[in-house]
């Protein structure tokens, strides 16, 4: 108890008062975390010890008796609704809140997931539901943070400066086909016709973006190779991956980013070796001591990362005041509350920075906090990033009053 | 069980396109019979007869019919008992309905990228990823009303057309594409052994398994662009003939390396043959050959006949390839010697490519080169304003910035973004709308020659060119598309794909998911290609399985473990293919379920497609059966009804917990139906795997040693009783009880299907007043049932289909 208590008092000094935060990260493991390492009311929890050693004790709090409600069934078949907050395909907070926070980056938003998976790797949904294809190849955000070269980026102007023109043409194209059409047909159409406008939007967007310039990538990191993101580097994939989120905030390319840390059977390369049994296997533990023990070294890879991107954030200044992760709210948890018995209940959840009111730990299912979803915790991280939002998905309440 | 196709059909039918003048008489009927309840003064349900003009009014009459006819209206306690007479109100109803024409649409992703297929050429070409995906659970995936257009779906779209102008017109030199001219020489494999005797010269071995054992191999060269590069090797026969008579000769293949986790072992069936080189000579001589090659692809070289191609076997292992190499050296079989190869290139562009000769006319070659590409994107001859438009475009942009490929670019860029390009059904040509719909339904791609001049000749609604155009069509090999489309629909091989299975819950491998989506349309493809009456879907004397799933069935052993399996198919890097599995004549040891496995209600996919890797869902199960076999749709459940939980452990049995749902009127109402035929298939588990009992809890400590087989999962729950009732009292019994009720009701079976064909292909779903034209194709049914492809020539003929001319 006592270590992770006083950090509660020491985070709870935080002025509440402060500008919104305008940065959201969501990360997600579709795998779970082992609950009784994870949530900060355990005594000195091992999940936590990387962010504690990284001096980030007073910046997170971890949050349990919360989860989406809803039908419990296959819990791999739900966990991608971590950040809908729905069994169903509804949009996802990241993508709620990005065009919002995105109006003045490059990307409005970010879609990345921890290398390939059979599954479809993303936590985030759009605005219609649809899943949004995720980054698998840490190169691909690379190219996407640093531009790739000058006889990308002269390809790329001609590109929309004659794709702009010619959707131009077919917005007249498209008006006089629909005169021949009946009603219904003609709505069908329109469809597209709005689709036209909407991309000619984007891509006025992206030329003004291009002509911009790109940032100079830092001296000393390595352009990743391309294509090694096979099941087993998962780790090494996440690793690069939680890097260049930093470098995608600090050099303000996006404020939204999403991470999917995807489900694979495959057994993952741990320091240059290969673990004896799959990461699913793994989350299986049957208690197994053995088993537990093979998981938490992977969980702990995924929390080492996550403490290095914090610490990263938090001694980056944000050029209006204060430092990077003031200003920046990162979610990290999973839609499974227990993968070895796939509970949907209980999820492990944890939020950091963006100028909260953290308090270690907060116990959700309680008497004096009874009743509330994951969801009542995201409208409060809608607000703080300066989003009205009345309620978000499954939510009932909100966290104001426990985290601002 | 009919009147649940109307309940949806009310609650579908929407805003009708035909809106049918009413006849006096029918509005006379009404007034005396139904406004009582359904006038003026009372909208029970929501329904009024009242209003003679009101949209969806044809569907809504049929309805109305068809509830009087199964004697569910009037009501039992409604004030007026009339003798009714429904037929007359059948008729007079549709009097004056018009023949529904299919809705304007957008092609599916996958239309979208077999049409781009079909007309470009392009090998290997892919969507982008940024393309969203459609749902993985659709029963129809043409419907105009789902197929919505959003700005990711064009911005996708802009990015793939993009791509596609690449391949085709190579941009000159300069600041934007540079054509990068590469060589390099080769590289051995280990099909090539160091000639006894010559040091400098290696031989090949003969074995044409893969790369790893039978090639020369060269990774350093990946093409940059698309192109025509030449191959030039240096070599020598040891013999003036081979194992067939003839003189050696070396295949040359075409890889890309990017598809295949160890591209040197990439198999070789299945790859592109670019070029067949003989070699004649005894003595080193350079030979040269042209190599088409896509952007990104390497080549494979094999000695072709040095060795029977029957001596390989098509999943050898690592050991066994080394064993097979060792064997072919040691052959004293005549072979080829190689001293040097060299590819270089590219030396110019591919047919297919587009590419501007200096000088000349101009515009007269941007004519020749996009008018053709143009009239096949569009499906349809261009007037001749849109021909001049489209030229002068071309050549406005082509000048504007400085080389006529650009003009080219711009405009395929243009073409693939055009709605007459995304869309079909626009109404500009009817003959050739019908022609792209025949290529879609069929082809899930592009009109082809033929299929364009009769559109073009104006005969193709003649029901005997059409009926010749339907079976030329099912005999191409593009219609395997149609048959992958209709596992993805309907046998739930798409959902199959991506579905998540838990391995600590039932008895799983990737194996299983390959042989449950193969064994699917192995088993769609076998009744269309001969012809199987449609009965066979119902049940049949065959069905596919592979060697993984033949072991998860129970068949009896000695059998490789699971992971020998994996490994074999990690080194060989093939999966083990369904093989046709005859179930009137099983070994004698094999489990007696093995034999019920006919039909598609024995096929995995289906079974799996209903749940959710993890458990069954006996009420999917049942709204399943009711759908897709049946023909009947039940509403969805209203929304505030909470879900069974799965927890099977408890001392309720999954029937009795069901029961609950019989208890209210609400409920029973659908459930009648859907729990029994739910309940008789619970002797398959999530996957389709049999069972006696549910797993009552996950498995325990030590589930990994999967070898054992199913009864290593605790299945100490409830054992699972199978029989079940029907509402009208009939008892079933499993999977079999099923089958013989649809055997003895096969119009219903043959309805359903002509739905579910003419829903696809025409893009809407089916209203109360289409009704008719499904009731005609039953009806037409030629004497022993129809055929599978006879029933698609029904549904082709009909006039659903053919729309309003």
């Amino acid at each position: 108890m006592g270590g992770r208590q006083k950090a509660s008092a020491q985070g709870s000094r935080v002025t509440p008062a402060r500008p919104a935060a305008k940065r959201l990260v969501c990360v997600g493991t579709l795998l779970g975390f082992y609950a009784p390492e994870f949530f900060g009311s355990a005594a000195d929890p091992r999940l936590l010890r990387p962010l504690d050693d990284a001096g980030l004790t007073a910046r997170f709090t971890t949050l349990s008796g919360l989860d989406h409600g809803g039908p419990v069934g296959n819990g791999h078949d739900h966990a991608q609704g971590l950040y809908t907050g729905t069994v169903g395909q509804g949009v996802s907070l990241d993508q709620l809140a990005a065009p919002a926070l995105g109006r003045e980056t490059r990307s409005e938003s970010l879609q990345l997931s921890a290398g390939t998976s059979q599954t479809r790797p993303t936590l985030s949904f759009s605005s219609a539901g649809v899943p949004m294809p995720a980054i698998v190849d840490p190169a691909e955000l690379f190219a996407r943070l640093f531009g790739g070269g000058e006889a990308a980026q002269q390809r790329r102007a001609y590109l929309l400066e004659s794709g702009g023109s010619l959707l131009d043409d077919l917005g007249g194209e498209a008006r006089r086909v629909a005169k021949g059409l009946g009603a219904e047909d003609r709505r069908r159409l329109d469809e597209y016709l709005t689709s036209l406008r909407g991309l000619e939007c984007r891509l006025d967007r992206r030329e003004a973006w291009l002509e911009r310039g790109f940032p100079e990538p830092p001296a000393d990191l390595r352009p990743p190779t391309p294509g090694a993101t096979g099941g087993s580097q998962l780790l090494e994939t996440e690793e690069l991956m939680w890097n260049l989120m930093a470098l995608a905030l600090q050099t303000d390319a996006t404020r939204v980013l999403s991470l999917s840390i995807p489900i694979t059977f495959r057994a993952l390369l741990l320091d240059g070796e290969l673990m004896d049994t799959g990461y699913h296997g793994l989350s299986h533990h049957g208690n197994d001591p053995k088993r537990i023990e093979g998981l938490l070294q992977i969980e702990e890879r995924h929390m080492r990362g996550a403490a290095r991107f914090l610490a990263t954030l938090a001694r980056t200044p944000d050029p209006e005041g204060g430092s990077l992760l003031d200003s920046t709210v990162v979610l990290i948890g999973s839609g499974m509350g227990n993968a070895a018995t796939h509970q949907r209940r209980n999820l492990p959840l944890l939020v950091a920075g963006g100028g909260l009111r953290h308090r270690g730990h907060l116990s959700c299912a309680t008497e004096a906090l009874p009743n509330l979803r994951a969801c009542d915790l995201f409208v409060t991280v809608l607000r703080r990033l300066g989003i009205e939002a009345p309620a978000f998905s499954s939510s009932a309440a909100d966290l104001d009053g426990e985290l601002t | 069980m009919r009147a649940w196709w109307l309940a949806v059909g009310l609650c579908l039918a929407g805003p009708a396109r035909a809106t049918a003048q009413v006849a006096e008489p029918v509005q006379a009927f009404l007034s005396t019979y139904c406004f009582e309840c359904h006038g003026p003064d009372r909208q029970k349900s929501g329904v009024r007869f009242d209003d003679a003009e009101a949209e969806g009014r044809v569907s809504l009459l049929e309805l109305a019919a068809e509830l009087v006819e199964e004697g569910h209206m009037p009501p039992e306690d409604a004030p007026l008992h009339p003798d009714v007479e429904p037929r007359a109100l059948h008729a007079l109803s549709l009097a004056e309905a018009p023949t529904p024409r299919p809705p304007l649409r957008r092609l599916t992703g996958t239309e979208l990228l077999n049409t781009a297929r079909d007309v470009f050429g392009i090998r290997g070409l892919e969507l982008p990823p940024s393309m969203p995906s459609e749902p993985d659970d659709l029963a129809v995936d043409t419907l105009a009303d789902e197929l919505h257009i959003s700005v990711a779906q064009l911005d996708a779209n802009l990015e793939f057309a993009t791509r596609i102008a690449d391949e085709v017109v190579p941009l000159p030199d300069g600041p934007r594409i540079a054509l990068r001219s590469v060589a390099a020489t080769w590289r051995l494999s280990r099909m090539a052994w160091r000639s006894p005797g010559n040091p400098k010269t290696y031989a090949f071995t003969g074995v044409n398994l893969a790369g790893r054992s039978g090639a020369v191999w060269d990774d350093d060269l990946v093409a940059p662009t698309a192109g025509v590069y030449t191959l030039e090797l240096r070599v020598a026969a040891d013999a003036p003939s081979g194992d067939d008579g003839r003189p050696l000769r070396l295949g040359v293949f075409a890889v890309n390396p990017s598809r295949y986790e160890s591209p040197e072992r990439a198999p070789r069936a299945g790859l592109p043959l670019l070029a067949t080189i003989e070699v004649p000579g005894l003595e080193l001589e350079t030979l040269t050959a042209d190599i088409e090659l896509e952007r990104g692809e390497t080549i494979h070289v094999y000695c072709l006949n040095r060795l029977a191609p029957s001596e390989v076997p098509g999943d050898a292992n690592r050991n066994e390839l080394a064993d097979l190499v060792d064997a072919a050296k040691a052959d004293p079989a005549p072979t080829v010697r190689i001293a040097h190869m060299r590819l270089a290139g590219p030396v110019h562009a591919l047919p297919r490519q587009i590419v501007l000769g200096s000088g000349g006319d101009k515009p007269q070659q941007i004519r020749a080169a996009l008018l053709p590409l143009a009239e096949r994107l569009f499906r349809r001859p261009l007037t001749r304003a849109e021909s001049e438009a489209l030229i002068a475009d071309a050549l406005e942009h082509g000048r504007a910035v400085g080389h006529l490929a650009f003009g080219l670019h711009r405009s395929l860029r243009r073409l693939l973004c055009s709605p007459q390009f995304l869309f079909l059904e626009l109404g500009e040509a009817p003959d050739h709308d019908l022609a792209t719909r025949l290529a879609l339904f069929l082809w899930r791609g592009a009109p082809d020659a033929e299929l364009m001049r009769h559109a073009a000749a104006g005969d193709l609604r003649d029901p005997a060119v059409l009926r010749v155009q339907v079976q030329r069509l099912l005999d191409d090999a593009r219609s395997q598309r149609f048959v992958t489309a209709l596992a993805e629909t309907w046998l739930g091989t798409r959902r199959m794909q991506s579905l998540i299975v838990c391995n600590q819950r039932v008895l799983w491998s990737e194996l299983l998911r390959y042989g449950y989506v193969r064994s699917a349309e192995l088993f769609l493809s076998d009744v269309l290609v001969d012809d199987l009456p449609v009965t066979t879907f119902i049940d049949s004397n065959f069905t596919y399985a592979s060697a993984p799933m033949r072991i998860a069935w129970g068949f009896p052993g000695p059998h490789p473990t699971w992971d020998e399996m994996e490994d074999r198919r990690a080194q060989s890097l093939t999966w083990p293919e369904p093989e046709r599995l005859d179930l009137a004549d099983l070994p004698p040891d094999v489990p007696a379920h093995v034999a019920q496995r006919g039909g598609v209600l024995g096929l995995p996919s289906v079974l799996s497609g209903t749940g959710d890797g993890v458990e069954s869902s006996p009420i999917l199960r049942g709204v399943w059966v009711l759908e897709h076999l049946f023909g009947t749709r039940p509403p969805p459940p209203p929304p505030d009804v909470p879900a069974l939980l799965p927890d099977t452990s408890g001392a309720l049995t999954v029937a009795e917990r069901l029961s609950a749902h019989t208890a209210s009127p609400s409920c029973a109402r659908c459930h009648a139906d859907i729990d029994p035929l739910g309940l008789a298939l619970e002797n398959f588990d999530a996957v389709g795997g049999w069972r006696e009992s549910y797993a009552s809890r996950l498995a325990p400590e030590g589930v990994a040693d999967r070898d054992a087989g199913p009864s290593t999962f605790a299945s100490d729950g409830a054992s699972i009783d199978a029989t079940a009732v029907l509402p009208d009292g009939e008892r079933i019994d499993g999977l079999a009880g099923i089958k013989r009720h649809l055997l003895e009701r096969p119009e219903l079976f043959t309805a359903c299907l002509a739905t579910k064909l003419l829903e696809t292909a025409t893009g809407r779903r089916l209203e109360p007043a289409d009704r008719r034209f499904i009731d005609a194709i039953v009806a037409a049914e030629p004497e022993g049932g129809y055929g599978f492809r006879g029933l698609i020539e029904a549904a082709v003929v009909s006039e659903l289909f053919l729309g309003a001319p």
